[in-house]
């Protein structure tokens, strides 16, 4: 029997597998690996070459949005990319319960981490205190935040962006800016007074990419193949944690397994698996079990475990409003062919607007993909955007996301997950920043902002949310289910509320610091 | 024998619309290696090539009086399910930006004064563009 079972090779799973590890401990997961290879070495080798197929898929896999347009994350369209979600499938509803999408979660070794854009952001008091339901202090996830920081290696500059992002101890230094984010930065730096140019505040990106080796980790070559391929060398993803893990045999590895159900006795858990290759049915048995599966996946555990079809839980999603934004001055600025997306990162906060800005570069994507939508005959769309793309970021703005009594999940008697959306909107800020991104010779409007639909980006939580005293499909604040001695849930589904930074490192930490307090319960009992 | 020829028909006439698709975006010859893309996505994409009557009409319209397809599909475009024009035209698309005939690995630093020229003479070509099409889709009824 294990001391600890944790379900999921994620980035909460493997948090408290790195605080948990040891012969006690064991992890599960299914583990799906890519099969499909990209073989160029950057995206300017796959366009010059002749690996079309490649690029567009065996099964044309990069023209799903041929007939109809897709609501797919460009991320997740690629030959290469599509085995990250062959998890749970679920649906979203938006407004009048009209249908919006069909996803999936992940079975992915390294869970949804192998997509993320690598932005690792800590949250700080003001955060926590703005959203006024969280019942932990920031206390108690900062000293795990700076483990993560020095497991993983961030990138990053500590300037005007510092207060706002904290940490910044031993920062590798920042990922590389194309012409026009550096420039912008450059008239910031030059106009800024008080750290803000009409209340915006702007700073290099902190992010989990490695601008030189680490740790026996070589550092990215930004190649712009990041929408095309997966477990890129200098890029994190919790599946390198796992591997290092099972090298240094730290842990048990359940790997092609998956969780179908579990049962709680007094003195145990007793995990029923499958072994997704073989249809055979293992059985575990651990004293705790750890949940880290994402939100929507431990959801349904939890639901399917407590027979609860039908019930409805509150869900938070943390879906962008994406705004393009032009610099006349750089446009016709020879495209560097060596980025990486995710260029600087922005705020209003010393205004009391509390948002968060990704400046994206959109180097790394096909041209096909944009050309449709500028209203213009197709080939002049690409004529234009020979001289627009140097110039041009893109905005990713997030704010605040408390939880809403509108937007649910629940469980369906078929046994797939169904989210109701109604309640969603453009982010207020975005017209702040059209306003402020002028002083900056940026310009936009706000008939160019959009906003995808609720799941597009994967920020979920809210299901199970942590409480002082749990009610009903509530959890402790030490992760555990409000009615359970010994089942914890560990990923976004406790947090109950997302400030507007991104969540992915707060996900880790305080799954750290619930396999960290699991661990101290365990020896006190034991002593 | 019959079903062989009538899809080598098929495949020659899809060979013929992509030369010409190919022909409305570059110059010269498309090389073997798009044709052979753009037959083989038919086969493989399902729904690509089950238009409706109407949208079969416009294409061999299109190909018939010679028309101008890029100035025609902005026409045609839509939201939702995208018109056969717009399916085809996008496909050729991807297909050379994956084949070597990708603008961005050719970029250059052109400056602002330029690019600005260059996108005003642009949307005096869009606009001419955009007109001619229109008549187009009128004079020939295209849908």
């Amino acid at each position: 029997m294990f001391e600890y079972a944790v379900v999921g090779s994620g980035p909460a799973g493997i948090s408290a597998a790195l605080q948990l590890n040891g012969p006690e401990t064991c992890l599960i997961d299914v583990g799906d690996i890519s099969e499909a290879r990209f073989s160029p070495s950057s995206l300017k080798e796959a366009l010059v070459g002749s690996h079309a197929k490649e690029v567009l898929g065996d099964h044309w896999e990069m023209l799903d949005n041929l007939i109809n347009p897709t609501n797919c994350h460009p991320k997740l369209r690629a030959q290469a990319m599509r085995y990250i979600c062959r998890g749970e499938p679920f649906k979203v509803f938006g407004r009048a319960g009209l249908l919006l999408a069909k996803g999936c979660g992940s079975f992915a070794k390294g869970g949804m981490a192998n997509v993320w854009g690598g932005q690792l952001l800590r949250y700080n008091e003001n955060d926590l205190g703005r959203m006024r339901d969280w019942p932990i202090s920031i206390d108690e996830l900062n000293p795990f935040y700076s483990e993560l920081e020095r497991h993983i290696g961030i990138s990053g500059i500590n300037d005007d962006m510092g207060d706002y992002l904290g940490g910044g101890v031993n920062l590798l230094p920042p990922t590389p800016l194309c012409g026009t984010a550096s420039k912008l930065l450059q008239k910031f730096n030059k106009k800024k007074k008080n750290g803000h140019v009409r209340g915006l505040s702007l700073g290099h990106a902190r992010l989990a990419v490695l601008t030189k080796p680490y740790r026996g980790r070589e550092a990215y070559s930004f190649t712009e193949t990041e929408f095309f391929r997966v477990g890129q060398e200098g890029i994190y993803s919790p599946a390198q944690t796992l591997n290092d893990l099972k090298k240094e045999n730290k842990i048990k590895h359940f790997d092609r397994h998956k969780l179908l159900s579990y049962e709680e006795l007094e003195d145990r858990v007793i995990l029923n698996l499958l072994s997704v290759d073989d249809n055979c049915h293992v059985r575990v048995e651990a004293k705790k079990l750890l949940l880290g599966c994402g939100t929507i996946q431990s959801t349904k555990l939890i639901l399917e475990n407590k027979g609860m079809n039908g019930r409805e839980l509150p869900f938070i999603d943390h879906p962008p409003t994406l705004l393009p934004i032009f610099f006349p001055m750089y446009f016709g600025t020879r495209l560097p062919m060596s980025s990486y997306p995710i260029q600087l990162i922005g705020s209003h906060y010393k205004v009391n607007c509390n948002d968060m800005i990704s400046f994206y570069y959109t180097g790394g994507m096909l041209w096909s993909d944009m050309v449709p939508d500028i209203p213009m005959p197709l080939h002049y769309g690409f004529q234009a955007l020979k001289v627009l793309i140097g110039g041009m970021l893109v905005a990713q703005i997030w704010e605040d996301a408390p939880a809403n009594p509108n937007n649910k999940i629940s469980l369906k008697s078929n046994g797939e997950m169904e989210i109701s959306y109604p309640c969603y909107d453009v982010a207020n800020s975005a017209k702040l920043l059209a306003t402020s991104i002028r002083s900056l010779g940026g310009l936009t409007s706000m008939r160019l902002a959009s906003l995808p639909i609720p799941s597009w980006g994967f920020h979920h939580a809210g299901t199970l949310p942590m409480r002082e005293n749990p009610s009903l499909f509530e959890t402790h604040v030490d992760g555990r289910l409000w009615d359970s001695k010994r089942v914890y849930i560990i990923d976004g589904s406790v947090l109950p509320s997302l400030p507007a930074k991104n969540c992915s490192l707060t996900i880790m930490a305080n799954s750290a610091r619930i396999a960290v307090l699991l661990k101290k319960k365990s020896k006190k009992v034991c002593s | 024998m019959m079903k062989k020829s009538t899809w080598e028909s098929e495949r020659q006439d899809l060979m013929q619309e992509a030369r010409v698709l190919f022909s409305s975006f570059f110059a010269g010859a498309p090389s073997k290696k798009i044709l052979e893309l753009y037959v083989n996505a038919h086969l493989e994409i399902e729904g690509l090539g089950k238009p409706s009557i109407q949208e079969s009409i416009t294409i061999y319209k299109i190909l018939k009086y010679d028309l101008k397809p890029l100035e025609i599909e902005p026409w045609l475009r839509r939201k939702g399910r995208r018109h056969l024009l717009t399916q085809k035209l996008m496909l050729m698309m991807y297909i050379c930006e994956c084949g070597g005939y990708a603008p961005q690995i050719r970029s250059a630093n052109v400056g602002f004064f330029y690019s600005v020229l260059y996108l005003l003479l642009l949307g005096i070509k869009v606009v001419c563009s955009l007109l001619r099409g229109k008549w187009q889709v009128m004079r020939y009824k295209l849908v």
